[in-house]
């Protein structure tokens, strides 16, 4: 498993970081020797010194060798050409970090086959989203992004309060994406059709795409009443995130210091109420009544600026504060000074340019929190043999395929579709039946 | 530096050691020379018993984050240990009876110089034999490498590790993984050293001599197990093996990598490893011209040539003949070679073929310059452009070099050796070759050096392996600091 990675700024060395816990060969590209030698010092990779979009330098840096290719440097049109290249030259997966959403054609923030590029991961909508799970973060038990960031999968527990108990699973309201595959009783994963109605105590299983399934866990656990949100900055961040608060069904309220941009905000936010200030002065936030916000998102260019804003909005009474954090490091001093929450771009494209990373070890698997149950992530890297529905697969009793992932896109494993090369699969199975999982899916293609 | 850390990491390695001591012990016990089986057995224990030490010294260690300065701390005390521990065979044996010429001849294996005090190695037991070689062999590519190469939880601090004891600078075609391009160094010496022991065997040599030789061969070292050394088989075809092999060790072991991993033009390609193969021809056809009349036939006259030859440029320190006795000039072109060694990246010595070449361009660049004042020059080693920062690494690497050779000569021509000796003992030290002229020449030992200057050689023998500065930095006050 050979990775190598173009750039060595912030987000290409966290990238490093995230990939060499999972045990590849690292080979790091870059224009400036000073960052390469730094590099150098604290990570075991092979550095290759040159202009990222030099076909002699990826050459040097063996990218037809590649399992994996991140172009993650500060320019988004160096990334895309890096990455468009090193696909064209043999690289077996490519992603490309580009800040500017404009660069995208839909809303994820991950998109496919952009320039033959596997995956365009943009920072903007890719925090906003991590910005968003962070806030509703405490109502589930346990939130998987998986399939390179395509499906999330949430564990929400049905509270002694919530309107939920006494109702079956086809009658809760979810959301259009999301669907409710299992539900956890006493420990043991249940198909949720098999479930007559809802008891205190249960966990339901949600999966759908991330933005979608954090839309629904904030109608779920508060249902009819109406919540109110101050984002403070109105960066391709702060927009992004204001977006996903008013699909969530949440009142937005986006402070912006700069006059032409609140009027653009206005133009593409009908929905938002955007207010022209400036987010540090307390007597503007006392102004603005910010302490009947549910919670506040502070998402300005400046890290400065956000730790004041976080610890302004405490001071004054917000209950849930959550800050973008551009500098590695500051959101251990976030946990220091008592705020919760505190998430930086290159963190979330770090850990999903690894995730992208075809892994040599059986299963992507991760623990849901409490339930003693595992997801395994299975891609489907042969042709299955003949026409092959989801419901077909023999599985080891006790596990279900809860999602499925096509390309960029979430589809419905209840309608059983058709299997296709490249589909990946999440099951979700008791721990101790990991290996027999992957060893079933083995026969059908599937390679965990 | 941090001493607990330092303490742990090489308590792991000693075990390393340990485990190398187990072949003399061995082949003692095989031969029933309790003797030598005592001294093996003590040395063992004496490593284990070191290696608690240390393992308890630094079990409270908080962290196994090693930063450069622990790395220099741990390269100098391995090989404090090294030498040490390695030299205690041979006093408790009896083989040599000062401790001091012990601890000579133990660096000397280790840092593949093969300058010995034994003047005469025929009588000694084949298990001291058998550590003699083994320690070329061990040193050649370094117990460190190998430490790095077999303790994988090492992590990044691999890399400064690595990086300290690795012989020149490797950077091309290599894993990006420190740990598994250590490994496959030591692959592909192992591989090269399995294949020289054959080539013997089938040539006719006795088994043991053939491993021992096969040892310090690929190390480049130069102890044998005979006297006479190589000269003692009376054998062309052995000779001519032992010349390739030779030529071999000498080239950068990276590009065998390279080559292994199916690009093996790079190594004809290789700009440094055709300079050095034509310095090595140009040499020889020079000693050929002046020891032509001494032979009878023409084929016995080049392959004397080239032995000698190759054991110089090599740092091996083989012969098959006493070069001491040759016309002047042939003594003084091989007394030149002694200063440039192999490669880079070469179990070799000296101040490597890429350095001395980047020295003489730039030299000449100096000389048009003052010509045309306003052209601009770069320095090229085949077709890379050297940069500035390493051009003045080089300047300074060989200055210093230049400078420990001369204070060394200076300390042993004033304890009453001869500018020859004492200039050739230095610099045959201080590139790892073993032979020097006069009265360390050839047919002659390093017993008569004195003791004080044994100690000046074996500070020349182990900053010649670690490249100087790693060895010069650990006498700095910061490196001390924590």
């Amino acid at each position: 498993m050979r990775t190598v990675v173009l750039g060595a700024g912030e987000v290409g060395s966290h990238v490093c970081r995230e990939l060499s816990s999972v045990g590849t060969d690292i080979v790091l590209v870059d224009r400036d020797k000073g960052a390469l030698a730094k590099a150098e010092e604290s990570l075991d990779v092979l550095t290759v010194h040159g202009d990222v979009t030099h076909r002699s330098v990826l050459a040097a840096a063996e990218i037809e060798r590649a399992d994996l290719a991140v172009a993650v440097t500060g320019d988004d049109a160096v990334n895309i050409v890096a990455a468009g290249l090193c696909a064209s030259l043999g690289a077996r997966r490519t992603a490309a970090r580009v800040d500017d959403p404009h660069f995208l054609q839909g809303e994820a923030g991950v998109e496919a086959g952009v320039l033959g590029i596997h995956s365009l991961l943009c920072g903007a909508r890719l925090v906003s989203e991590e910005l968003l799970r962070l806030v509703e973060q405490q109502d589930a038990v346990y939130v998987g992004h998986l399939c390179a960031n395509a499906v999330q999968v949430c564990v929400m527990p049905v509270t002694a309060h919530s309107e939920l108990s006494g109702k079956r699973v086809v009658e809760v309201r979810h959301g259009d994406r999301v669907s409710i595959p299992a539900v956890v009783r006493d420990g043991v994963l249940r198909l949720a059709a098999e479930i007559p109605l809802l008891e205190v105590d249960d966990a339901l299983v949600l999966t759908g795409p991330p933005a979608a399934v954090a839309a629904s866990l904030s109608r779920l656990s508060h249902g009819k009443d109406r919540r109110r949100a101050v984002v403070v900055g109105g960066g391709e961040v702060g927009l992004s995130t204001a977006r996903l608060l008013i699909g969530a069904f949440i009142d937005v309220k986006l402070v912006e210091q700069d006059r032409h941009r609140c009027e653009e905000l206005a133009a593409l936010l009908p929905k938002a109420e955007i207010v022209h200030g400036d987010g540090t002065s307390l007597s503007f936030l006392r102004d603005e009544r910010i302490e009947d916000a549910s919670f506040l998102v502070a998402a300005t260019k400046a890290d400065e600026v956000n730790l004041m804003v976080s610890l302004l909005a405490k001071d004054i009474g917000v209950p849930r504060t959550v800050a973008l954090v551009h500098r590695p490091g500051y959101s251990d001093v976030y946990a220091h000074l008592g705020l919760r929450g505190a998430v930086g771009p290159h963190e979330v494209i770090a850990r999903i340019a690894s995730w992208l990373a075809p892994t040599r070890k059986t299963g992507a698997h991760s623990m849901v929190t409490g339930t003693g149950h595992a997801l395994v992530e299975i891609a489907i890297e042969s042709p299955p043999s003949s026409v092959l529905f989801l419901k077909d697969i023999a599985l080891p009793p006790d596990s279900y395929v809860v999602a499925m992932a096509r390309g960029n896109a979430c589809l419905f494993a209840e309608e059983s579709p058709r299997l296709a090369l490249g589909d990946r699969l999440v099951v979700a199975c008791p721990l101790t039946m990991v290996p027999d999982v992957v060893r079933r899916m083995h026969k059908v293609g599937g390679r965990g | 530096m941090n001493p607990r850390v330092v303490a742990r990491i090489t308590a792991q390695l000693l075990l390393l050691v340990a485990m190398t001591l187990l072949a003399p012990l061995f082949l003692a016990v095989y031969d029933g020379i309790s003797r030598a089986m005592w001294a093996y057995l003590v040395t063992l224990i004496a490593t284990l018993a070191m290696s608690l030490v240390l393992g308890l010294a630094g079990r409270s260690a908080a962290t196994t984050a090693l930063h450069r300065k622990d790395a220099l701390g741990i390269v100098g005390l391995a090989w404090v240990c090294l030498g040490v521990l390695g030299g205690m065979p041979f006093v408790v044996e009896g083989a040599i009876a000062s401790p001091i010429s012990a601890l000579f001849e133990a660096v000397s294996g280790f840092t593949t110089t093969g300058a010995t005090v034994i003047a005469d190695v025929d009588p000694l037991s084949r298990a001291t034999n058998l550590w003699r070689c083994l320690s070329h062999w061990i040193g050649g590519m370094g117990i460190v490498v190998l430490f790095v190469a077999v303790f994988p939880q090492l992590g990044v601090g691999a890399k400064s590790l690595f990086r300290t004891e690795v012989p020149g600078p490797i950077s091309e075609g290599l894993n990006p993984r420190i740990q598994k391009t250590a490994l496959a160094l030591w692959w592909i010496y192992a591989g090269l050293t399995g294949l020289c022991c054959g080539l013997f065997l089938l040539a006719g040599m006795s088994p043991f001599d053939a491993v021992c030789h096969a040892f310090s061969t690929l190390g480049t070292g130069g102890f044998s197990t005979h006297t006479a050394s190589i000269g003692w088989f009376h054998s062309p075809v052995i000779e001519w093996i032992c010349i390739v092999f030779m030529l071999i060790a000498g080239l950068n072991f990276g590009l065998y990598y390279t080559a292994f991993t199916g690009r093996p033009g790079e190594l004809w390609r290789n700009f440094e490893v055709r300079f050095y193969l034509a310095y090595n021809a140009f040499i020889i056809l020079v000693v050929l011209l002046c020891i032509r009349d001494r032979h009878p036939d023409v084929l016995g006259a080049v392959r004397a040539a080239a032995f000698q030859t190759a054991a110089v440029t090599s740092t091996t320190g083989f012969m098959t003949e006493d070069f001491d006795t040759y016309p002047d000039l042939a003594r003084f072109l091989l007394f030149v070679s002694m200063f440039m060694g192999g490669c880079a990246g070469s179990t070799a010595g000296g101040l490597k073929a890429s350095r001395v070449w980047v020295l003489l361009k730039l030299g000449v660049n100096a000389i048009s310059s003052t010509l045309r004042p306003s052209s601009v020059t770069v320095v090229r080693l085949g077709r890379t452009v050297v940069g500035s920062d390493i051009l003045h690494d080089i300047a300074v690497y060989t200055t210093t070099f230049g400078f420990i050779f001369a204070a060394a000569t200076a300390t042993l021509v004033a304890m009453g050796m001869s500018i020859e000796s004492g200039a050739s003992a230095s610099i045959a030290c201080l590139s790892s070759i073993g032979p020097g002229f006069g009265a360390v020449g050839p047919s002659q030992s390093y017993a008569v050096v004195p003791e004080l200057g044994k100690l000046v050689l074996v500070f020349c023998m182990i900053a010649g392996r670690l490249e100087i500065f790693a060895l010069l930095a650990l006498f700095t006050p910061e490196a001390w600091k924590r």
